[in-house]
């Protein structure tokens, strides 16, 4: 009984998936495929397919479902503590890192301003990068998900941005001479006006910034949320509510680590003193090792190739079978063991460039050709398959 | 399953005096479709004006911010700088200040709008709570952006605004926050002017920022929410505000710059605007006696859904959405729909007719709310959730889970804000 109810329901869901496929073309050119496609935007995790939902234990709802509601938790707290850090940071040259300083050191509670705001970036930048894999991995890019992708390599973006203006605003020694557009204004400024100093004007400029991103991401989470629901069969809405556990684990986990690591505070930026060496935040390390082997222009080019690759995937990978698929996951797992081997050349695993070089290559090769070669089993097996078991899914 | 039938409760003399006030308002709403056209009333749109004010000033306050710096020896001079430096910068900034006070009054506006239609009921105290709230932030963040230039008007706005906390010192718990205790208010706990700026500015931007949370426990229960204005409307609204901002003095205060105390006593100062209305008395009244009026009116508002209680109501067709599809007639177990020739005279093949809810027939079962794929019908007083619940259970033929939603206590606005 139970299980023909589920045939039943896996059909109708075929059946409206290959309405929605024929649909689909006419939509293309006008507003309402995009339409829908933000209507269906699922920022919070809201959403998962239906047969995620059957194929899995409690409700099909594990925790790796919960990373877009641990996402929200996050930024709004790291957005309080902003705030809070707002009360105490003064944005003047001379002033901001003694500032910085105070709220360290004598603020009620600014230890916990600035250990959930700084950790608490770091933690969305992990959990956002999760999400990109997760996407990628169970293949939420196909139709009605086309956007997906684009959306959670959006919330990467958006917390890198916000990490490279906030490192600035402490104005120590590490980070005056850090980063590149910077050192390229003033470059650009003593050429043009003999001025050889960032000056005032780049700092307030940099915290407005840092803020506007702020409020940037709150009209569109403001936008998102006053949406109507999606009324697409095949993806349930389940829950809006936040797991008790999530608030827990994400507060409770950020005071602990603030608790006992202080977020790195340097010494104060002096113009006379040469900037200390490059340090790469960790999310930067693969892109820092990158520039290193492949110099910049190229490890660039790659970087957007990637990522272009990644916003591309709902037009290449097309084929209606549902669930993970090998070659994907290939790609997936050879990325990851791809950013392990750079974070052990910056940790002083010594191998030259063109070791790195074939190393990776021959993670791609090696993971990519057992993808394929499990694939074509797959194929060989889903073609000599009965009309019944196709039913099943 | 039980019979549901519309019932409104509340005290008689109240109830009498609210559906005047609603009247009146529909005869304005009336008045204003001659004028407007019945698609762009401003009255249905109350709400949005509200938002498009609160973008208006997130917009051009962004941009000063930009410049703005929030140090008691550079403040004045980068005021100056965004007035007199910055390309439309004067514009700039009365915008951002006439939009403020506009924002206060068209908040008012839909306030008394929505009370008058008793849009408070049920599931939308929510609303009317959460509106409640923002209210006072609102107030906060007009205060603050008064401070924020740190010139004579604001060490005067300052003192009051002090004065208003820590007036009623001899309240019970009130002492417990005055500057020098452990539980001071982080605002004002401080010993140096520098600070002090900090942290005004902080309060500003910070409220800011804290209102989009608040907009968003609003806005989260409205179905459908109306937050965009018709195009014509708000390019037209815009270039009033504009046009308004442009022909009004902006008052600095820069050219009045004396030496000040920020500790010691208010002098009298011109208070202008809206925003600070609640201001305007406390030279009459007193610090303690002003916050304590604030404080009981606000109380007020908050318990007024209490006045009134409305049990589950029948479904409710929204005609401006419902475009006659049938599909709540086909899906009704109880025979409740009829479909009505629609009476705009319509003359595509969709949309002649209407559907509407014959109420004696009504379970309010929520199954029509599902079966609507164009949000045109609706239970007024129920939630999202309730009518989930509703529906599953009237599915299964369970009657507890639908009492549950019928006597739980309506009036529960902190649930559900995250």
């Amino acid at each position: 009984m139970h299980d023909e109810h589920e045939n039943t329901e896996t059909a109708q869901e075929d059946a409206g998936n290959e309405v929605s496929r024929n649909s689909r073309a006419d939509n293309y050119l006008t507003g309402d495929w995009i339409r829908e496609r933000i209507l269906l935007c699922d920022l919070f995790d809201n959403m998962i397919p239906a047969e995620h939902r059957r194929s899995g234990i409690t409700g099909g709802i594990t925790s790796i479902d919960l990373v877009g509601k641990a996402m929200w938790v996050t930024f709004v707290l790291v957005l309080l503590s902003g705030i809070g850090l707002l009360a105490g940071y003064s944005p003047v040259l001379s002033g901001s890192f003694t500032s910085v300083e105070n709220i360290q050191n004598s603020m009620p509670f600014g230890w916990w301003l600035r250990g959930v705001h700084k950790w608490g970036t770091d933690l969305f930048i992990i959990l956002a990068i999760i999400r990109i894999f997760r996407i990628i991995w169970r293949r939420a890019y196909r139709p009605p998900g086309e956007l997906s992708v684009l959306v959670a390599i959006g919330c990467l973006i958006v917390a890198i941005a916000g990490a490279l203006t906030g490192y600035l605003l402490v104005w120590s020694q590490n980070t005056s001479g850090v980063y590149g557009g910077l050192g390229l204004r003033a470059g650009y400024m003593s050429t043009l006006f003999g001025v050889n100093e960032i000056s005032q004007v780049d700092l307030s400029n940099i915290f407005a910034l840092h803020i506007i991103l702020g409020f940037l991401i709150m009209v569109i989470v403001l936008r998102i949320r006053t949406m109507p629901r999606s009324r697409w069969p095949q993806w349930r809405d389940f829950s809006n509510a936040i797991p008790a556990s999530i608030y827990w684990l994400v507060i409770g986990g950020l005071t602990l680590v603030s608790l006992v690591f202080a977020p790195p505070l340097g010494s104060v930026s002096d113009g006379l003193l040469s900037p200390h060496p490059i340090l790469a935040d960790w999310f930067m390390i693969p892109a820092n090792q990158m520039a290193d082997i492949f110099g910049t222009k190229i490890s660039m080019l790659m970087l957007v190739l990637v990522l272009l690759f990644a916003m591309a995937l709902p037009l290449i990978d097309r084929t209606p079978v549902r669930g993970p698929r090998p070659v994907i996951n290939a790609i997936v797992f050879s990325t990851i063991l791809t950013c392990l081997v750079f974070t052990l050349r910056e940790l002083g695993l010594n191998f030259t460039p063109a070791g790195a070089f074939w190393i990776i290559l021959l993670i791609w090769v090696v993971l990519v050709a057992a993808g394929a070669m499990k694939e074509t089993r797959e194929n060989l097996r889903i073609n000599n398959r009965t009309d019944e078991e196709v039913v099943e899914g | 399953m039980k019979k549901i039938t519309r019932k409104t409760t509340g005290s008689g003399s109240y109830l009498k005096f609210r559906k005047s006030a609603g009247r009146m308002i529909e005869m304005l709403q009336h008045l204003a479709a001659q004028f407007f056209g019945e698609s762009s009333n401003p009255f249905t749109y109350t709400g949005a004006f509200v938002l498009w004010l609160v973008a208006l000033n997130v917009v051009t306050g962004l941009i000063m911010l930009l410049s703005y710096n929030p140090t008691p020896d550079l403040a004045i001079e980068s005021v100056r700088n965004i007035t007199n430096e910055f390309y439309l910068g004067k514009l700039l900034r009365a915008v951002h200040r006439t939009s403020a006070d506009l924002l206060v009054l068209a908040l008012l506006i839909h306030m008394i709008c929505m009370w008058a239609k008793g849009k408070y009921t049920g599931a939308r105290s929510r609303i009317w709570v959460a509106g409640l709230v923002a209210l006072p932030l609102i107030g906060i963040i007009g205060w603050s952006g008064y401070i924020l230039p740190w010139d004579e008007r604001a060490m005067v706005l300052l003192a009051w605004g002090r004065d208003l906390v820590y007036g009623p010192d001899a309240w019970p718990i009130v002492g417990w926050f005055s500057p020098g205790s452990f539980l001071a208010l982080p605002v004002f706990a401080v010993t140096n002017e520098a600070d002090q700026l900090l942290r005004i500015f902080a309060l500003h931007v910070g409220g800011a920022l804290v209102m989009f949370f608040f907009a968003m426990w609003h806005l989260r229960n409205v179905t459908p929410p109306k937050i965009k204005l018709p195009i014509a409307m708000w390019a037209g609204f815009g270039l009033l505000v504009i046009f308004m901002a442009a022909m009004l003095p902006l008052e600095t205060g820069i050219e009045s710059l004396v030496a000040f105390n920020p500790y010691g006593d208010p002098v009298s100062v011109r208070v202008d605007g809206i925003l600070t209305f609640p201001l305007l008395f406390y030279p009459v009244l007193g610090g303690s006696t002003l916050s304590a009026i604030i404080l009981l009116v606000w109380i007020g508002l908050a318990l007024v859904p209490k006045l009134e209680k409305v049990t589950v109501t029948t479904a409710v067709v929204i005609e401006s959405n419902c475009v006659g599809c049938r599909h709540c007639l086909d899906d009704c177990p109880y025979g409740a729909i009829r479909m009505l020739p629609h009476p705009d005279d319509v003359k595509s093949s969709r949309g002649r007719e209407i559907s509407s809810v014959i109420d004696s027939n009504c379970t309010a079962c929520g199954i029509c709310v599902g079966s609507c794929a164009f949000d045109a019908i609706e239970l007024p007083t129920l939630t999202s959730d309730d009518i989930v619940v509703r529906i599953e259970s009237s599915l299964e033929g369970t009657q507890e889970k639908i009492q549950e939603t019928v006597t739980r206590d309506m009036y529960s606005p902190f649930e559900g804000i995250l």
